[in-house]
């Protein structure tokens, strides 16, 4: 899959696990805590819904290294 | 409604799975792991949700060590505090949820039960004691839940080395879901009647062109799939759920396949009430709600053929049409499986339902055809007795507040615990009746509160199976007496319009000649200080006790 079209259904999933934080248009430097819900109950949550968008699983060692939006990309497929 | 959820897991509050729950609910998560600490939320909370992992519970370790003693009385324990604390909050609803799922090894339990099991049976013997004595505890077994999209989906050993979270995003979905489906039917009432179409319905094929050698109904294959369909049928009717017919066929026919058929399982006496004609189905189908005297949207409708069923949907909204599998095979798990006809409680009456509803066709129609209905009802030697609320009958009375609608006041739900809270201090009567078409059992349930000289009727229904007998002006003099016996003036009646229950409570009201108090003036509830509440929709009337009650002869030994 093409950096671009994961950046596309990335920015999906943040809009829909953080409803009311306003989202960058370019989201590729995101990081942990740059949005304000994005603390570490967020990150379960983004991380899980990545999950079923992207149809995959981060097993748990990659799971808990994964704090930015650089690392999700690497991690999916 | 306000929803405290408890786990000794850690449930993600904010994830996007609880989204069925969430829309209708607000939900509010204690800490994990604190199940018995008192809320922090305790404002308004209306139902309180534990979920519990017996693998947060026992200490297996411990188990391996020193036997399984120490951990039953873990149990006990729980047991307990959960005992406790539905006595102190008996208005609210708990629903428990458990997951006793553990990792099994088939080769070391194939010789001998393992410790896990016996934790499992004695903690669901023990809540299961609980739910029967308390109306507000609910049960819902986990395991059983995700049986079906599999434990391996369900749970989730990386989110519980993460984060302690037990279950698989998917597993949180599924208890969400159950609950909001456990929460509906809580405060719903079920439905009533199952309308059932015939051909490739009950049987396949066509009776009228087949004819009763050839439909199929009992050999193996499609025959056996509708044998197993109406096995489901026959249970739900056993639970009280009415049955009727609605096919477009030559009456003798349907009669005959039910009559002669060797293998059908349903027979003629399990069905309460016939529409086997060439008319609409909607038409017969608003018939039949006049005649069972229940309302459409207590009706729900089966029928293989699309084109009914989108009839029916169209014409008549209240109506719940089912959308059958298209493999039969599976239609006795659908109908198993659907929750709307399911019932907490299961009392006496529901298991002659049938019976009742069909003696009521007969009394209606030979009603019909005596030219004096007076002396016609005066012949059927009705008996009326009033009883009083007690341990043996109030499950019925509670039964009675939940599902009837249509000859009911002010709608009034009341839980047991509710009932037991009001008999201390008010009048609470049950009504019995017989007659030459049998036992009708308990029919209407009525409370009254003193207040000055006022008597009111906090609460007045009446099952519709009997209407048409004139109970409600024989009920009506009995509050008279009851009145006049206590020095009270008047009788008020709050009645609560809604669509069901307009048509008979306003017929009532004014053949009873019952005077609306203007709520501009509404002094005799004002000055008399009554308590009513402030409800928008609430007319208040108003019956002397020197006003005479009509059609009483009939009730006159």
């Amino acid at each position: 899959m093409k950096n671009n079209i994961k950046l596309e259904k990335i920015k999906k999933v943040f809009k829909k696990v953080f409803p009311n934080s306003k989202i960058k248009k370019n989201i590729y430097n995101l990081k942990f805590g740059d949005i304000k819900k994005w603390d570490s109950l967020g990150n379960l949550n983004l991380l899980l819904e990545i999950e079923k968008e992207f149809n995959t699983r981060f097993d748990t060692n990659t799971f808990s290294k994964i704090k930015s939006v650089k690392d999700i990309i690497k991690e999916i497929k | 409604m306000k929803i405290e959820i408890k786990s000794t897991s850690y449930l993600l509050p904010n994830n996007t799975s609880w989204g069925s729950l969430k829309k209708n609910n607000k939900l509010v998560f204690s800490e994990y792991n604190n199940i018995f600490s008192d809320s922090k939320f305790n404002d308004g909370i209306q139902c309180e949700i534990l979920v519990l992992f017996l693998r947060d519970i026992i200490d297996y370790y411990k188990v391996l060590k020193n036997g399984i003693k120490d951990e039953n009385k873990k149990i006990q324990y729980i047991i307990k505090l959960i005992k406790e604390k539905i006595s102190i909050h008996k208005k609210k609803n708990f629903i428990i949820s458990i997951s006793s799922y553990y990792y099994l090894n088939h080769l070391n339990s194939s010789k001998n039960k393992p410790f896990e099991k016996e934790i499992e049976i004695f903690l669901y013997k023990e809540l299961y004691n609980l739910s029967k004595k308390n109306t507000n505890l609910y049960i819902l077994n986990i395991d059983d839940l995700f049986s079906y999209e599999g434990h391996k989906n369900c749970f989730d050993e990386r989110n519980y080395s993460l984060f302690r979270c037990r279950l698989s995003t998917l597993g949180l979905k599924l208890i969400s879901e159950k609950i909001s489906e456990l929460m509906f039917r809580i405060n719903n009432a079920n439905k009533k009647v199952l309308l059932l179409d015939c051909d490739n319905t009950l049987w396949g094929g066509v009776i009228g062109e087949d004819g009763i050698e050839k439909i199929q109904l009992g050999q193996d294959g499609v025959g056996l799939a509708y044998i197993e369909f109406q096995k489901a049928i026959k249970k739900i009717q056993e639970n009280g759920i009415i049955l009727a017919l609605v096919s477009k066929n030559n009456s003798e026919d349907v009669i005959n396949v039910l009559e002669k058929h060797k293998s059908m399982i349903l027979k003629k006496k399990d069905i309460a009430a016939f529409k086997i004609n060439w008319k609409e189905k909607s038409e017969n189908i608003r018939q039949l709600s006049k005649d069972l005297l229940i309302g459409l949207d207590s009706f729900v409708f089966w029928d293989d053929n699309p084109i009914e069923r989108n009839k029916v949907r169209n014409e008549i909204v209240d109506v719940e049409v089912i959308e059958p599998k298209k493999d039969i095979s599976y239609w006795s798990k659908q109908l198993l499986e659907y929750s709307a006809f399911s019932k907490f409680q299961i009392t006496k009456e529901d298991y002659v339902k049938t019976k009742q509803y069909k003696s009521r066709g007969i009394f209606l129609e030979k009603k019909k055809s005596s030219k004096n209905e007076i002396g016609y009802l005066k012949k059927i030697k009705i008996k009326a007795k009033l009883i009083l609320v007690e341990n043996d009958n109030i499950d019925r009375a509670s039964q009675l507040t939940e599902k009837t609608n249509q000859f009911n006041f002010n709608t009034k739900r009341y839980k047991i615990s509710d009932i037991k809270r009001l008999k201390k201090n008010h009048l609470c009567f049950l009504v019995k009746l017989s007659d030459v078409y049998g036992d009708h059992g308990i029919v209407s349930f009525f409370i009254l509160k003193k207040y000055k000289k006022t008597l009111v009727v906090d609460l007045f229904l009446m099952s519709c199976r009997i209407m048409g007998r004139y109970l409600e002006n024989w009920i009506l003099n009995e509050i008279k007496k009851i009145a006049i016996n206590n020095n009270k003036k008047n009788i008020l009646f709050e009645f609560i319009p809604t669509k069901n229950n307009k048509e008979l409570i306003n017929n009532f009201i004014k053949s009873n000649n019952l005077k609306k108090i203007k709520k501009k003036n509404a002094s005799i509830i004002e000055k008399q200080n009554l308590k009513l509440g402030n409800k928008p929709k609430a007319e208040y009337y108003i019956l002397n006790t020197k006003q005479k009650i009509s059609n009483l002869k009939i009730y006159e030994k």
